[in-house]
């Protein structure tokens, strides 16, 4: 595996096959082998006309993406802020700018409510499980009654069980997680457990910003009405509407609790340079990353 | 349909031929040379080779001939036998379905005597040739050029350079004093200027270079994009410096509409002008670009055509247009009236070709990258391709030394010649050391 294949701008113009061959090496090395990798799909994400082609990786239940790792990128808010920044976060506490190496990385597609633990998920029709077994034989009568439970309520988004919740995935899939009354510690035990991580700020602040210097994914300037889900570069689901926080390896916390119509002040949020302070742990919301490093 | 070259009111044989060789529609330069070759008037074209001209005095000077006369009524030169082959060819296409219409070509490497043979039985209405050759004709005694009302001189300046200006001098010389002149050239020369004075008295001067010449005050960079943001990059090299008024030129009416929210969203004022943009709202965009309302124009090829407004200091090509012409149009919105002007091409892998095809045209890139918000050199797309091995300078005595060593092929020869360099570099090294020292141990003295 050549290193610099994996980072941008070289990953942009790898042909496919090379890109399968790839992703296909870094799920056998850089997962646990706990998990197994239920299925692998080639995306492409446009980006106001660019297109960005990456894979996803199905592991434990979580669509996993691969983000080609940056060099040199510019992260966090100038000082002082540019006057076309200023209208959007100048009242907001703001991440410094810095230059930084982010590496490659395996990122959920979603952050997770800090309380729950997802460990796979389950198939409707078959009722077969795929994901971290260990974990599911003692819960298992739960999550099958919670599917009964769904069943005769026509299918919902979101059911919850005896210390289980099911979110409806797709058409025939539920994604099980384990509703876990834990702490900060017992979340990154958990994480490590299966080689994952929590992200790091400045890993936080390139997958949500794409390593673009502007204020928010958008731009510099946000589109009115604001939609439902804010675009990202590298076509993760970023809903507007949010509980919470989201954890960082750090102690502070990026973003904060929104709910639509925002306010003129609330908007600072969406940036991804935006800290909150202390962040309640048990309304925020966390997204693993496998971090890939070849040195 | 109709051919459009009816409009010059020509004998039906003509424009039989132009409808046998496809051609229906005049271009630019034949609208412009047919109608004043037709009323029998001096020309001086300065063109390029390619822009139609062939057809544009072909056609009118064919008309003029009379057949039923039995002399020479045409004289047409060129430097070189191909492009007196590809006069004929032209001319005897043209003249295909009048057969009473004569055509001879007179080039050298010919059999001369043969063709003075021919001549002293019959003369041909339309001479076409080299000068040496015709001129021999005419002093032999076998051309009757007195006769001739028209005499065309194509790719002047070439004739010159090959010297052939005295033998047409004399071909002109024998011709009546009322000979309708036309003289083509894809540049006027100083040189060139006597001649013109001396045989031409009230020509029209006709420019028929095409329009969309890049002009010399434009720097072309190439920018290549290379798996970058290409959005991002346009952003960033359109706030590298600040510019005056702005153009980026898409492929696609779907690109301009994506490339304008990406630049709107980054807080540029940004206009956008495309085929699908109304005609009054593209007139109220026009007018507010002209009172520099806006700094920045996402545009389309089609659309730009319009534009023709002072002062653009940057040509962003953000793709490289399908038709090189295309970019000639693009790039030329900049550096007019003598003023600076940028354009920046942006290529990504697998475009090299199309870039190829561009520097074809003559068109100089000089590549770029952009590095921490400046643009720097970057590097030569054909480096490897110029790439030299590296070579150590090697002295007379090693050189004399690898030659008779390689020709004994003694064991370990290889290794002996390199202990020998070795050696000579060490003992040049120190002989430079010991020179410095000296000169500076002198430089040092003088102080005192």
């Amino acid at each position: 595996m050549v290193q610099a294949d994996l980072w941008w701008p070289t990953w942009q113009t790898l042909p496919w096959k090379r890109q399968a061959l790839l992703i296909h090496q870094i799920s056998r090395y850089f997962l646990s082998p706990l998990l197994a990798v239920d299925d692998t799909v080639r995306v492409n994400v446009t980006y106001f006309g660019q297109t960005f082609t990456t894979y996803d990786l199905l592991c434990g239940g979580e669509w996993l993406r691969f983000i080609p790792g940056a060099r040199h990128v510019l992260l966090g808010a100038p000082t002082p802020l540019p006057t076309a920044w200023q209208a959007l976060l100048g009242a907001a506490t703001l991440s410094p700018q810095t230059a930084v190496d982010v590496s490659p990385m395996l990122v959920a597609r979603k952050a997770v409510p800090s309380l729950e633990q997802v460990i796979g998920r389950i198939d409707l029709t078959t009722q077969r499980f795929s994901g971290d077994h260990f974990t599911y034989v003692p819960v298992k009568p739960a999550v099958l009654a919670a599917l009964q439970q769904a069943g005769e309520q026509n299918w919902p988004a979101t059911v919850s069980g005896q210390g289980v919740s099911l979110h409806r995935q797709s058409d025939h899939h539920y994604q099980v997680a384990i509703r876990q009354d834990w702490q900060r510690p017992g979340l990154i035990h958990g994480l490590h457990r299966y080689g994952f991580d929590l992200l790091t700020e400045h890993q936080y602040e390139y997958v949500m910003s794409g390593g673009l210097a502007q204020a928010t994914p958008w731009g510099n300037t946000l589109p009115a009405p604001l939609p439902r889900y804010v675009p990202n570069r590298f076509g993760l689901t970023v809903p507007v509407a949010r509980a919470g926080s989201e954890l960082i390896a750090e102690e502070w916390g990026k973003s904060t609790a929104l709910q639509p119509p925002l306010a003129a002040a609330q908007v600072a949020a969406l940036s991804p340079w935006f800290r909150t302070p202390a962040p309640a742990f048990a309304t925020s919301t966390y997204r693993k990353v496998a971090v890939i490093r070849l040195d | 349909m109709s051919n459009q070259f009816s409009q010059f009111a020509l004998q039906p044989f003509i424009l039989q031929g132009l409808t046998a060789a496809g051609i229906t529609t005049p271009t630019p330069v034949q609208q412009q040379v047919i109608p004043v070759v037709l009323r029998g008037q001096s020309v001086v074209g300065q063109s390029q080779t390619g822009s139609g001209k062939t057809h544009a005095f072909m056609v009118p000077l064919l008309n003029n001939v009379d057949v039923t006369k039995q002399t020479v009524q045409v004289i047409i030169t060129a430097p070189s036998r191909e492009l007196a082959e590809q006069l004929y060819q032209v001319a005897t296409q043209l003249a295909e379905a009048e057969p009473a219409l004569r055509i001879h070509r007179y080039v050298g490497g010919t059999d001369k005597a043969r063709q003075v043979e021919k001549l002293r039985h019959q003369q041909p209405h339309v001479v076409i040739g080299t000068p040496g050759r015709i001129l021999d004709l005419i002093q032999a005694g076998a051309l009757a050029s007195h006769t001739a009302h028209a005499f065309v001189v194509d790719e002047a300046d070439m004739t010159l350079d090959l010297g052939f200006l005295p033998a047409i001098d004399q071909i002109a010389a024998t011709l009546p004093k009322q000979v309708q002149m036309l003289v083509f050239s894809a540049t006027i020369p100083q040189k060139l200027q006597p001649f013109l004075k001396k045989y031409l008295a009230n020509p029209e001067m006709i420019e028929l270079a095409p329009s969309h010449v890049v002009p010399a005050t434009v720097t072309n960079l190439l920018v290549a994009v290379n798996g970058q943001d290409k959005n991002q990059l346009i952003y960033r090299l359109l706030t590298v410096g600040e510019q005056f008024l702005a153009l980026v030129f898409v492929n696609t009416k779907a690109s301009a509409d994506h490339l304008t929210t990406y630049l709107k969203a980054q807080g540029l004022r940004v206009a956008k002008i495309h085929g699908d943009v109304p005609p009054r709202e593209r007139k109220r965009v026009m007018k507010d670009v002209m009172d520099l309302k806006y700094q920045y124009v996402v545009a389309t090829d089609l659309a730009a055509r319009g534009i023709d407004i002072e002062g653009i200091s940057l040509v962003i090509n953000a793709e490289i247009p399908r038709d090189p012409d295309f970019f000639m149009h693009r790039v030329g919105r900049t550096g007019r009236n003598g003023l600076a002007g940028t354009a920046i091409t942006l290529y990504e892998p697998g475009q090299e070709a199309q870039v190829g095809e561009l520097e074809h045209l003559g068109i100089h890139f000089i590549p770029k990258r952009l590095k921490n918000g400046e643009l720097v050199d970057g590097v030569d797309r054909n480096r490897r391709e110029h790439r030299q091995g590296q070579q150590t300078p090697q002295s007379l005595k090693i050189r004399g030394m690898v030659k008779k060593e390689q020709k004994k092929r003694k064991p370990g020869y290889k290794k002996k010649i390199k202990k020998a360099a070795e050696k000579e570099a060490w003992f040049n090294r120190r002989v430079a050391k010991r020179t410095e020292l000296r000169a500076s141990r002198k430089a040092h003295k003088q102080d005192y």
